[in-house]
């Protein structure tokens, strides 16, 4: 997928967040807790994907039995900070506290690059675009083709992180490479990551 | 038909939660497939489940699906084998493509290729009763994985949304 999509406002008959949400509805609901255990677990596995140590070699490294790294990669247990500590020790990092605003991105993480890409759909969702869906230049070309224009279209820059609302004129003879020399912004969202 | 992927997010199991508004930029992204742009598979394969163990693992095995994409390093690498395995492995175009299974949480589990630009497709999640799958199994995970791929090569597949 390139880096520049078009986003375009559309109705569409998928199921809900919510209609996802009440297929569980007989089922105990999750606490938010639960997820960020689930979350950590994530993480200490992706450190020891980053340090390539596997599960037995950790077990072996650190003196642990092989049931309790399962235990705590899957995210069972509530495990103490000094648990946390000896897992990042043992392979060679620190482990530390953060704390951010529940709008504010994720601290970067060793196996992380240097790079934050913004999310265009959580970005057009607080722009409170409606119903969207996003689709490559050769779709649009041909919906415009057939007489299937969106009501509008949203051009998203994730690397200059600018969202435009965009106005195609296109004779339908144009051929798809001379699209954009027709685009003319009708107004741009400059966002700030750490703002939106 | 058309098909076209729609991005897996953490709200559409857990209320309290939100995507976040940026990734970075090494993570995987978790798609389902849907179908004539009303038939979304995964929906339908968790609507099928009929008894709460099963709706329970499938929905813990999800979030830690995303989870853990949300990291970045393969699936593979996150797990150990027995929970991430090649399920299937076919030759087209002198790739070899593979079709993984993961095994998370209970009964339930996830069948899955790979799309370049770290996207993760989710083909289907069944729980498993039997050790193995069938032939006739492995020929449609085969046939929709081939589906989605040529698809994507043609840039063919929309990524559809709907606002929370």
């Amino acid at each position: 997928m390139s880096n520049q999509m078009t986003v375009c406002v559309t109705e569409n008959k998928l199921p809900t967040p919510q209609d996802y949400r009440d297929l569980f509805a007989d089922i105990e609901p999750l606490e938010a807790f639960d997820i960020k255990k689930e979350e950590l677990a994530a993480q200490l596995s992706a450190l020891l994907a980053h340090t390539d140590t596997s599960r037995s070699e950790f077990a072996t490294l650190a003196h642990w039995k092989k049931s309790r790294v399962t235990a705590l990669l899957n995210g069972n247990g509530n495990p103490t900070f000094k648990t946390l500590w000896e897992f990042a020790s043992f392979l060679g990092y620190e482990a530390d506290l953060h704390f951010r605003l529940p709008s504010e991105a994720r601290a970067l993480e060793p196996w992380n690059s240097k790079q934050l890409t913004p999310n265009p759909i959580a970005i057009l969702d607080a722009l409170s675009a409606i119903d969207i869906e996003m689709q490559s230049s050769d779709e649009v070309f041909h919906d415009m083709l057939n007489g299937h224009d969106r009501k509008a279209y949203f051009s998203i820059k994730p690397d200059e992180y600018t969202c435009s609302l965009i106005d195609i004129s296109m004779p339908i003879t144009e051929s798809l490479p001379q699209i954009s020399q027709k685009i003319t912004i009708k107004k741009q969202y400059k966002f700030d990551i750490k703002n939106i | 038909m058309t098909l076209a992927l729609r991005r897996l997010k953490i709200e559409h199991f857990c209320s309290n939660q939100k995507s976040p508004l940026v990734d970075p930029a090494d993570a995987f992204k978790v798609y389902g497939i849907v179908e004539n742009r009303t038939n979304d598979l995964v929906f339908e394969d968790l609507r099928s489940l009929s008894n709460e163990a099963d709706k329970k693992s499938a929905r813990t095995a999800l979030i830690k699906l995303l989870k853990h994409a949300e990291n970045g390093p393969p699936l593979e690498k996150c797990f150990d084998s027995k929970q991430c395995h090649p399920i299937h492995q076919f030759l087209h175009q002198n790739d070899n493509i593979k079709i993984w299974r993961l095994w998370l949480a209970g009964v339930i589990r996830i069948c899955f290729i790979y799309l370049p630009s770290n996207r993760i497709v989710i083909l289907n999640i069944l729980p498993k009763r039997q050790d193995s799958i069938t032939k006739s199994q492995k020929g449609n995970l085969e046939n929709l994985a081939l589906d989605i791929l040529a698809r994507d090569k043609q840039s063919l597949l929309s990524v559809l949304e709907e606002k929370s």
